[in-house]
């Protein structure tokens, strides 16, 4: 199957924007340096800022649970979902397994691997670069990670969709008829082990950035897990006028429910659905600089892929080392492209 | 796995490659650049003493 030719011209003409958007933060803190007369490497060791103080408390008022803060809002949302029967009867024995299994290969599996890749990996392949550039001011990294990291995602995301013979690597996200927090992490294992940001990320952080990437990875994680969440608490802002202006910014700024589930639905018929675009995880603001964005204020009425028929959860976990069995399906043996 | 299965594996994995150093490469080359060509920093006061 090939690529539409309209929608390789403009993968090239917003990817070359794109390369421009990745140094804006450097060139904007370039000029407040000049302005200011500000020489950041000339001073001591910056103290943590208040923001970050907090958070490393909140990590150590967890104990033994440090490192899982962020699975332990997920959980907790889970069960404020499930409390209100938001899965109805959707949540079928396969779709279950397969939740569950990517939940648990994220973290079992997917964590200790980019612990590894980080503590070993990066010092051969950035000899000399380690702290180099811990001088950058605690803002001007937040900035930096946010666009370096949300944009890589955006695009690795875009080309998953566009690209057709990279879409079955994704298929697993949007194949659930339903949307909750499981979503966030329902992945096929070798599409989030090659997830370009989190090395970026992890190489930003190495050489100096950490507490601004700490920052950014809680702040991103909360915003793409409530915007996949059942839970519309984007509602009230669509439905009184006097929050109407904060709506108009918000929608346009990050991924909220009823912009990110337009994204998970089943068709684009209703004007409602917009699979074949909102591709914003942290950010929506990419759907509306490079025209890929569709707000419509509303929720689509049913989600996921229509010809899906509940291939096994091992080959949504691992496609294309496991097959699925179901004939005709995109992950079989001797399936299509792109159905 | 069969032989178009790795080849597409490899594909894929260049191309998280690609999205993964471009940027890199782009703000490490920016940062260096800022803290070199900023009048008033350390190199430029090394290279000016030198000169005297």
């Amino acid at each position: 199957m090939k690529m539409d030719a309209d929608v390789r011209r403009k993968l090239i003409t917003n990817g070359l924007a794109s390369l421009l958007i990745y140094v804006l933060p450097v060139v904007l803190m370039f000029l407040a340096f000049s302005i200011t007369g500000q020489r950041p490497w000339q001073q001591a060791a910056q103290p943590p800022v208040p923001i970050l103080r907090l958070y490393l408390g909140f990590q150590h008022a967890l104990g033994p649970l440090k490192d899982y803060g962020i699975t332990l809002f997920v959980l907790a949302l889970g069960i404020v979902e499930f409390s209100l029967g938001l899965y109805e009867n959707r949540w079928t024995k396969t779709e279950r397994a397969t939740d569950i299994a990517c939940f648990a290969a994220g973290y079992i599996v997917l964590r200790p691997f980019f612990t590894y890749v980080g503590l070993r990996v990066l010092p051969v392949v950035l000899p000399g670069l380690k702290s180099r550039f811990t001088w950058v001011p605690f803002f001007w990294g937040v900035f930096i990670i946010c666009i370096a990291d949300d944009l890589t995602q955006y695009w690795y995301h875009r080309l998953h969709h566009q690209v057709p013979w990279l879409w079955r690597f994704h298929r697993t996200h949007h194949s659930a008829a339903y949307m909750g927090m499981t979503m966030a992490s329902r992945q096929n294992l070798i599409y989030t082990i090659f997830f370009s940001q989190i090395y970026l990320t992890a190489a930003l952080a190495y050489v100096g950035l950490a507490g601004p990437a700490l920052i950014v990875l809680a702040l991103k994680s909360i915003i793409t897990t409530l915007a996949h969440s059942s839970i519309p608490w984007d509602k009230p802002f669509y439905k009184y006028k006097v929050l109407h202006p904060v709506a108009w910014v918000l929608e346009r700024l990050i991924s909220t429910p009823a912009t990110h589930h337009a994204h998970h639905a089943d068709t684009t018929d209703d004007g409602i659905g917009y699979y074949k675009g909102n591709f914003g995880n942290m950010f929506f603001l990419w759907d509306v600089i490079f025209g890929t964005g569709l707000i419509s204020r509303e929720y689509p009425k049913s989600y996921g892929i229509t010809h899906y028929q509940g291939d096994q959860w091992y080959a949504q976990l691992l496609w294309p080392i496991f097959k699925s069995k179901v004939e005709g399906s995109e992950l079989a043996a001797n399936g299509p492209m792109v159905k | 796995m069969r032989l178009q299965d790795f080849t597409l594996l490899g594909k894929k994995i260049l191309v998280g490659i690609v999205a993964t150093v471009v940027p890199l490469l782009i703000l490490l080359g920016s940062l260096s650049l800022t803290r070199k060509v900023l009048p008033g920093n350390s190199a430029t006061k090394q290279v000016s003493s030198q000169a005297k």
